[in-house]
C-alpha cells in the first residue's frame, strides 16, 4: 500500500516533469531504481487496462486550396477551433470573435452557421487595442475567452441549441494552462501570443502523442511532443521542434501518419498579405498556400465532414474589416 | 448590456476617406433628423490584429497642423487642439469613421429610465478606468465635466437639463427632449477631465497618452504612453508632434528623417528625395476653413449684408490649389457634402461681384463706414495663425475679395496664443478659422458653425430636440455667422515602417493606433 502511494506520487512527478530533468531519478541510487520500478509497474498496470494500441492508417492528402464559406461574424475573429461537441461524428468549427462564439458546420450539403452565443458580463478593463482570444475544448464544452470581456464563455450544446454560461477570469489555453494578459497589452504575461495543446494524436505505433505548441512574442513557435502510455498515464518527452509563425498556427495529423503536421502563417505586419504553410514536424514543407490578400487570423484542423480524414481550415480577414473567408487546404 | 464594440474600431486600419455608401448613409441620417440619429452598431472596421501583432516600443516624430492653444477639451476648436484633446482625454462615447457611435468611457449605450417625468437615461461607466495620476475615474468626475461642458458650450448639451451621479459608476442625464445623447457625448468637448476642471497647463486625463512636455519655443509637444489606459496601452512609448511656420520646413524635416510623419509632403524641392520612402494616408474632408468675424469694427463686420457681400465676392475656385496634395472642396455652407451640404456650383465658386456689390450697397444703407464716400478710408485686419501657413494664402484671397469691394485690408500673422486670445475676445475684424466635426453629422456642423460665429440662434432648436437642417440652413444664410471657404482633408505622409495610421470621422489622426513594424525603406537602391 505504501509503495503504491509512493509510486503514485513519484509517477505524478514523472508525468509532470520529464524524468530526464531530475538526475536523481536517472541514477542508480535507491530513488532512481524506485522511479524505474514504479514507472514499469505503472506502465504494466496501465497497459493492462489501456485502450488497445491501434497504429494510424496513413491517408493520401491532396493539398488544394478552396473556399469553404465567406461570412461576416460582425466582430474580429480571435480564435478558431474544430471539435465535435454535439457528438454527431462530425466536428464543428468554432469561431471566437471579440463578441461571440459562432458554431459552423455541415448541415446537409451546406456548410453554414449552426448557432452563436454572446460573451456577457463586465467589459475587461484594461483591454488591449487589438483584441486577443483563446479557445479550449474540455469534454463536451468549449471554453472561449475574449480580451474585451472580463470572464470566459463556456459553450456547449443543449439538445440542438448552442448555449453558453459565464466562465472564470483569465484565458484557458490548455487543460493545465491558464494565463492572463499583460494588462492592456496584446500578449500574455509569459511573453507569448498563444498556446495550443492536442492530446488526441497518436504516434506511428498508435501510442498517444501529446503536442504543445507555444508561440512567443518573438515569433518563435516551439512544439513539444510527448509520447504517452495508452490512457495517457505517463508521458515521456519525444522531442522539441522550433518554427516561425504569425499569430495563427495549428498542429494536427492530417495525413494520419503518426507524425504531426505544423501549420504556420507569415510573420508580416498586420495588414499585409499572408500565407499558410503546412510542414512536417521535421520542417519539410508539405504545402504552401497562395499569398492571401488579408491576414490569416485562425487555423483549425479537424474532421469536419466525418469521413475520418482531417481538414485544415484557415480564416482570412482583410485588415480593417471583420469579413472572413474560410478556406480549406485539403 | 449590449455587446461591447472593439475600441480600435474607432480608427480603421485602412484609409478612412468616405465611401459612396457612407455618403448615402450620411444623407439618410441627415434626412431623418437629429432625434433619430441612432447609434448604429455596424460592422465596418476592425483592429490591427492580423498576421502578427504590433510590438510595444519606439518613438515617432510627427506633425500637427498648427500650434495647440489649449489643453482644455471644451475650448478645443482648431484641428491641433482636437488632436491633442484626443491624445490626452476620453469622452464617454467615440464616433468611428463610418459615423457609428461606440461606448468608450461608458460601458454601454444610454439606457432610458422608465417612469421618469422627463426623458432620462442612465449611463453605466466602465469600471477600473484611471487618470494619468493613477486616481480612479468616478461618476463625479464625469458629472462635473459634463456640467462644465453644458455651461460653456451652450448648444451642444442644450437639451440636457440635469446631470447627476447615481452610483460610483453610473450617472443619470435628464433631457428636455428626446435626443441622441451618445452622439453628443462623443464630441471632444464632452471629454472627461479630473474633477471636471479646466486642465490648465498640467492636463490630467484618462487618454491614451500623458503629457510629457510642451515646448512652445521649439514648437513641439511630447506625449508618452499611458500604461494604464483602459482601452489598452498604445504601442509607441513616445510621440513627439511638431508644428511649423513654413510648409517647406515641415517637408524638409521629413526629407532628412527628423520627422517621420509629415502633412506637407516629403521633400522641399520637386525631384529631391527623402532619406526614406513614404506611404500616405488621407482622411475625410472634415476640416472646414472659414472666415470669422470679430468686433473691432462691429458695425461693419456684424452686418449680414457685409458678410454676404464678402461671401459673394470670394473666388473659391482657386482655393483648391492651396494644398499639399490633399483634397479640397470649396464650400459656401458649413456642412460637408457627405452630410447633405451639397456641392458648390461652378458659378458660385467663381464669385459674383455684381451681386456682392449689391449686397454691399444694402449694407451701406445701415453702416455709414460702408458708404461710398467713406469706404475708401476703411481698413480691416485679417488675423492668421502663424503656424498654419496655408491660412496666409487663404487670407490673401479674402483680402482680394475685400479689395474688389473697395475695402482695404491688412493681414496680421500672430503666434497661436495671441491669435486665439484676440479671436476669443473679438478683438479682430476677420480671421481665418478652422472647424472639425464628424463628416456625416449635419447637426453637429450647423451647431459648430453658429458657435464659431458666437451666434446662439440655433440653441433653442437644439434644446427642444427638434433640429431641422432646412431651417438651420435658412437661418445661416440670413445671418452668416461665419463665411465658409472650403472643406479639406488631411493627408499624412509617413515612413513605411510606421503602421496603423488612420483618421477618425472628424479627420483627426488616430495617433493612438500607431506602431512601428520592420525597418524603413530607403529611397536609395
Amino acid at each position: 500500500m505504501n509503495l503504491r502511494v509512493a509510486g503514485v506520487a513519484i509517477a505524478c512527478a514523472c508525468t509532470a516533469v520529464p524524468a530526464e530533468a531530475d538526475p536523481r531519478a536517472n541514477g542508480d541510487g535507491y530513488l532512481g531504481r524506485l522511479v524505474r520500478d514504479v514507472r514499469t509497474r505503472l506502465d504494466d498496470l496501465a497497459a493492462g487496462h489501456a485502450p488497445k494500441i491501434v497504429p494510424p492508417v496513413p491517408v493520401a492528402v491532396t493539398w488544394k486550396q478552396a473556399k469553404l464559406i465567406s461570412f461576416d461574424p460582425g466582430a474580429p475573429l480571435l480564435a478558431l477551433m474544430g471539435a465535435d461537441l454535439d457528438g454527431d461524428g462530425k466536428a464543428e468549427l468554432y469561431a471566437v470573435t471579440a463578441r461571440e462564439v459562432i458554431a459552423l458546420g455541415w448541415r446537409g450539403s451546406r456548410f453554414t452557421e449552426l448557432g452563436r452565443v454572446s460573451f456577457s458580463g463586465d467589459p475587461a478593463v484594461p483591454a488591449p487595442r487589438d483584441p486577443v482570444g483563446t479557445v479550449h475544448v474540455r469534454g463536451a464544452q468549449l471554453i472561449a475567452a475574449s480580451s474585451a470581456w472580463a470572464k470566459e464563455l463556456v459553450v456547449g450544446w443543449n439538445k440542438k441549441a448552442l448555449v453558453g454560461q459565464l466562465g472564470g477570469a483569465g484565458f484557458q489555453r490548455c487543460a493545465h494552462n491558464r494565463a492572463a494578459l499583460r494588462p492592456g497589452r496584446n500578449h500574455f504575461d509569459d511573453n507569448t501570443y498563444g498556446k495550443r495543446c492536442r492530446d488526441d494524436l497518436v504516434d506511428p505505433q498508435g501510442y498517444p502523442l501529446h503536442a504543445t505548441a507555444t508561440l512567443a512574442t518573438s515569433g518563435k513557435l516551439t512544439v513539444d511532443l510527448e509520447q504517452c502510455q495508452p490512457g495517457g498515464a505517463t508521458c515521456r518527452p519525444a522531442g522539441t521542434y522550433a518554427f516561425t509563425s504569425g499569430v495563427a498556427f495549428e498542429i494536427g495529423d492530417v495525413d494520419r501518419d503518426g507524425k504531426p503536421e505544423v501549420i504556420v502563417t507569415g510573420t508580416g505586419a498586420p495588414g499585409d498579405g499572408d500565407f499558410v504553410k503546412v510542414t512536417t514536424i521535421g520542417g519539410a514543407t508539405l504545402f504552401t498556400s497562395k499569398p492571401t490578400m488579408g491576414g490569416v487570423v485562425g487555423i483549425a484542423a479537424a474532421d469536419l465532414d466525418g469521413n475520418g480524414v482531417g481538414e485544415v481550415v484557415v480564416a482570412i480577414r482583410l485588415a480593417g474589416g471583420t469579413h472572413l473567408d474560410l478556406m480549406r487546404l485539403d | 448590456m449590449p455587446p461591447a464594440r472593439d475600441l480600435s474600431e474607432i480608427c480603421p486600419k485602412r484609409v478612412s476617406t468616405q465611401t459612396r455608401s457612407g455618403a448615402r448613409r450620411a444623407r439618410s441620417l441627415t434626412s431623418v433628423g437629429w432625434g433619430v440619429c441612432v447609434i448604429a452598431y455596424l460592422a465596418v472596421s476592425g483592429p490591427v490584429a492580423a498576421e502578427t501583432r504590433p510590438k510595444y516600443a519606439g518613438k515617432v516624430e510627427g506633425t500637427l497642423l498648427g500650434a495647440p492653444v489649449t489643453f482644455d477639451p471644451i475650448a478645443a476648436r482648431s484641428h491641433p487642439d482636437l488632436v491633442v484633446a484626443e491624445l490626452l482625454f476620453d469622452p464617454l462615447y467615440r464616433m468611428g469613421a463610418p459615423g457609428t457611435v461606440q461606448p468608450h468611457l461608458a460601458a454601454a449605450v444610454p439606457v432610458p429610465v422608465a417612469g421618469a417625468a422627463r426623458p432620462t437615461v442612465k449611463v453605466q461607466l466602465r469600471r477600473g478606468v484611471r487618470f494619468h495620476d493613477g486616481s480612479q475615474l468616478t461618476a463625479s468626475d464625469v458629472v462635473a465635466s459634463l456640467e462644465r461642458a453644458r455651461v460653456q458650450n451652450k448648444w451642444l448639451l442644450a437639451a440636457v437639463s440635469a446631470i447627476r451621479a447615481v452610483a460610483a459608476d453610473e450617472i443619470e442625464i435628464e433631457t428636455a427632449a428626446s435626443v441622441d445623447l451618445a452622439t453628443l457625448l462623443s464630441q471632444p468637448a464632452t471629454s472627461i477631465t479630473k474633477g471636471g476642471r479646466d486642465p490648465g497647463d498640467k492636463p490630467v486625463g484618462t487618454g491614451p497618452y500623458a503629457l510629457e512636455a510642451l515646448d512652445r519655443a521649439k514648437a513641439r509637444l511630447t506625449v508618452k504612453a499611458f500604461d494604464d489606459h483602459f482601452a489598452g496601452r498604445v504601442y509607441l512609448d513616445r510621440l513627439v508632434l511638431h508644428w511649423y511656420t513654413a510648409a517647406s520646413a515641415e517637408a524638409g524635416q521629413y526629407e532628412t528623417d527628423a520627422i517621420q510623419i509629415s502633412s506637407r509632403g516629403t521633400a522641399v524641392y520637386a525631384g529631391s528625395q527623402p532619406t526614406y520612402r513614404a506611404d500616405d494616408v488621407e482622411g475625410p474632408k472634415a476640416l472646414l476653413v472659414y472666415v470669422g468675424f470679430g468686433r473691432a469694427h462691429a458695425a461693419v463686420t456684424g452686418d449680414p449684408d457685409f458678410r454676404r457681400a464678402l461671401d459673394q465676392a470670394l473666388v473659391r475656385n482657386g482655393l483648391a490649389a492651396l494644398t499639399s496634395g490633399e483634397h479640397v472642396t470649396p464650400a459656401s455652407v458649413p456642412v460637408p457634402e457627405e452630410a447633405g451640404g451639397g456641392v458648390l456650383s461652378p458659378a458660385v465658386a467663381a464669385g459674383n461681384l455684381s451681386a456682392a456689390q449689391a449686397s454691399l450697397a444694402a449694407a451701406a444703407r445701415r453702416v455709414p463706414a460702408l458708404a461710398p464716400d467713406r469706404i475708401g478710408s476703411l481698413k480691416l485686419e485679417i488675423l492668421v495663425e502663424e503656424s498654419r501657413p496655408d491660412d496666409k494664402d487663404i487670407a490673401l484671397r479674402v483680402a482680394r475679395a475685400l479689395l474688389q469691394l473697395g475695402i482695404a485690408s491688412t493681414i496680421a500673422t500672430l503666434p497661436a496664443p495671441q491669435y486665439a486670445a484676440r479671436v476669443r475676445d473679438g478683438n479682430a475684424d476677420l480671421w481665418i478659422g478652422q472647424l472639425a466635426a464628424p463628416v456625416m453629422m449635419a447637426p453637429l456642423w450647423w451647431g459648430h458653425a453658429f458657435a464659431a460665429g458666437r451666434d446662439d440662434a440655433l440653441v433653442k432648436s437644439y434644446a427642444s430636440g427638434r433640429f431641422d437642417a432646412a431651417a438651420a440652413k435658412k437661418l445661416f444664410e440670413a445671418r452668416l455667422p461665419i463665411v465658409p471657404l472650403m472643406f479639406r482633408s488631411i493627408k499624412l505622409w509617413h515612413r513605411t515602417d510606421i503602421r496603423g495610421l488612420a483618421f477618425d470621422a472628424a479627420g483627426v489622426p488616430c495617433f493612438a493606433e500607431l506602431f512601428l513594424f520592420g525597418s524603413p525603406r530607403s529611397t536609395r537602391r
